[in-house]
């Protein structure tokens, strides 16, 4: 009991002794920070993109692969435009890379297993959002490439953007470089290198 | 979306919306050569439109003028009594206003950025059923919409409402059967009373001398008197679109009639509102030159690149109706995925693929924008030049001006694309052009 009430003397002591200037001035209590989440999903996948646009492939699928972590799926888990945009992504990225660019490993499998099976990926991820997607252009054209890839599937290719020439749709220089690449009669091939150059320069207009 | 944030999605549909016009679609139009004016407008008939009174709407109509309304997302524009706000990702007018007045969750620079660029979808009529509007009137300007608010910087866009659509907004918006009005007065002191209580300080009369600003009979607040002038209507159109009973009741008590109105209660006794009525309904209308539609300018004789077509004109303006949703967050906008009543174009303005990508017809296929029309003019500039055609009041059948409702994008411009156009729809050398990979 004695003990008690020295404590609590010693408590009023201390309270009373305290400057009240100092309690004023004193620091208010830690409040709990409202921490503010920011998605960096869209900035990723444009990241990705341009880093495939400048030709850094591998950039482009760690990119890819980084903002939607499902991207393999097919069809995707996260079925956002986004995540299906970032995925045509990494299909060329692979494409460009001939399977470099790995959207999944395989277990156990060698080196040339993985990226064929990986390209393999691509091709059916492109022809399934280009199913999906009838109407879009863009997809038509990332399909295009990848058909180009296969030696098998080439005539498809050209047949898909020579659709697009005719219509005067083709979304880019790039679809004309390659229309001219698959092109076996010449003044075609030249007809689709001279609308490659109107459009993009000759940087991007191979024969 | 999995991940992103609501405001992450306003934020983004903000910054889409930001209408961020050209110099000549904010402020002062930059001349543009036109040819003299060659038609006379003819002058509005100077009696009451209609001398019979209208009935009461037709209750089918009003059971569907709800959904109608939602579906044809008029709230995106608009505040209709009854009918919710849009979600904040198509709520046009309310996220301008949110940014003008600093609630909108951005940072300072971000919405100082904003605030510059926005100046039109912020002040929009608000809906709510009356008995002011003829309904005759309604469904005319729905099925056919001309400028109305000389002031309003975005009016009215023209539609594409099926004649059901037009017959159920016109009805929701007058649903009560028409009152016969009392005795008009003096046209010729209601001129007076217009003169002496300041009537012009906000509105225009086409058709008759010059109403003079003079000083308003009661005070009010700048911002109040701003958001007048820019709602202001020509008061030409007041004999066509208003009930003569409703129009004494407005000018007695605008805020009886609609909530929130711009117009302040002017104090008029009741022979003065009937000389005003007078005035509006019966003064004669003189005809009025409508100005010529510009010409298109011929191509510049310069190399024109995307770039600088995109920093002048898509850019600013375009994109925000029409952009990829794979990309945007939101719907891309009306101009891709539909909307108002449009069937969706596909149609993205926001990249240089998506230009050259074309959009969608009536019948769904993909065709392209630069596809020459009858006149041999690329598509997209036939559009761009039918806005000119659309403020000179004689809008071209078949062809919907762009763009929608906003001031047309100066000839200068237009010419800037057309050029772009005709020399192949170049663009600067792009990174990785020629790496490896590429074709």
């Amino acid at each position: 009991m004695q003990r008690r009430v020295i404590g609590l003397l010693a408590l009023v002591v201390t309270v009373a002794a305290a400057p009240v200037a100092s309690a004023c001035l004193r620091k208010p209590p830690p409040q709990p920070k409202l921490a503010k989440q920011v998605d960096h999903t869209q900035r990723d996948v444009l990241a990705a993109e341009k880093a495939l646009a400048r030709g850094d492939n591998a950039k482009a699928g760690q990119l890819a692969r980084g903002a939607i972590p499902a991207i393999a799926q097919l069809p995707p888990t996260d079925a956002a435009e986004l995540a299906t945009r970032a995925q045509r992504t990494l299909a060329i990225a692979t494409v460009r890379s001939a399977g470099d660019v790995h959207a999944f490993e395989l277990d156990g499998a060698d080196a040339a297993h993985t990226k064929a099976a990986n390209v393999a990926w691509a091709g059916l991820v492109l022809s399934y959002q280009a199913a999906l997607k009838a109407d879009n252009v863009m997809v038509k054209l990332q399909l295009a490439e990848a058909l180009a890839a296969d030696t098998y599937q080439r005539t498809r290719a050209r047949d898909l953007l020579r659709d697009l020439s005719a219509r005067d749709l083709m979304p880019s220089a790039r679809g004309y470089a390659m229309l001219a690449q698959l092109e076996g009669d010449a003044a075609l091939r030249d007809a689709a290198l001279g609308r490659c150059r109107d459009l993009g320069g000759d940087s991007t207009c191979k024969a | 979306m999995q991940g992103v944030t609501r405001s992450r999605r306003v934020g983004a549909l903000a910054l889409l919306l930001a209408v961020s016009l050209p110099p000549a679609c904010g402020g002062e139009p930059r001349p543009v050569p036109a040819k003299a004016a060659e038609v006379i407008a003819p002058a509005p008939d100077p009696e009451p439109v209609a001398a019979a009174l209208e009935p009461a709407a037709d209750p089918a109509l009003l059971a569907r003028a709800s959904a109608r309304f939602t579906a044809l997302e008029c709230n995106r524009c608009h505040e209709i009594e009854s009918i919710a706000a849009p979600t904040p990702e198509f709520d046009c007018v309310g996220c301008h206003r949110k940014i003008l007045a600093g609630d909108f969750e951005a940072s300072p620079q971000e919405l100082a950025g904003w605030q510059s660029r926005i100046h039109s979808l912020v002040d929009v009529p608000r809906l709510v059923p009356g008995p002011r509007f003829r309904r005759a009137w309604l469904q005319g300007f729905l099925a056919d919409t001309h400028d109305l608010r000389p002031n309003l910087e975005a009016g009215m866009p023209r539609f594409a409402l099926a004649p059901d659509d037009v017959a159920t907004l016109a009805a929701w918006l007058s649903p009560a059967a028409e009152t016969a009005a009392p005795a008009l007065g003096d046209a010729t002191r209601g001129r007076a009373v217009i003169e002496a209580k300041g009537c012009g300080t906000c509105h225009r009369m086409r058709g008759v001398a010059p109403l003079p600003a003079t000083t308003l009979p009661i005070a009010i607040a700048p911002a109040a008197l701003a958001r007048g002038q820019r709602l202001a209507p020509d008061l030409a159109h007041a004999r066509e679109r208003l009930r003569p009973a409703a129009l004494l009741q407005w000018l007695e008590s605008p805020e009886q009639l609609q909530p929130g109105t711009a117009m302040p209660t002017i104090p008029l006794d009741e022979t003065e509102r009937r000389d005003v009525a007078a005035y509006l309904l019966q003064a004669p209308l003189e005809a009025v030159a409508v100005a010529a539609v510009p010409e298109r300018l011929p191509l510049l004789q310069r190399e024109v690149r995307y770039e600088e077509v995109d920093a002048k004109i898509f850019h600013k303006t375009c994109r925000h109706c029409h952009s990829d949703p794979e990309l945007v967050i939101g719907d891309g906008g009306p101009g891709y995925s539909g909307g108002f009543g449009f069937p969706k174009r596909g149609l993205d303005l926001n990249s240089y693929e998506g230009i050259l990508s074309g959009s969608l017809d009536d019948q769904g296929q993909r065709r392209s924008l630069f596809s020459a029309t009858p006149q041999g003019v690329p598509r997209i500039v036939a559009h761009l030049l039918a806005r000119h055609a659309e403020q000179a009041g004689r809008p071209l059948p078949g062809v919907r001006g762009m763009p929608l409702a906003l001031p047309a994008l100066p000839l200068e411009d237009i010419q800037l694309l057309d050029t772009w156009i005709a020399q192949g729809r170049k663009r600067n050398a792009q990174p990785g052009d020629d790496a490896e990979g590429a074709p």
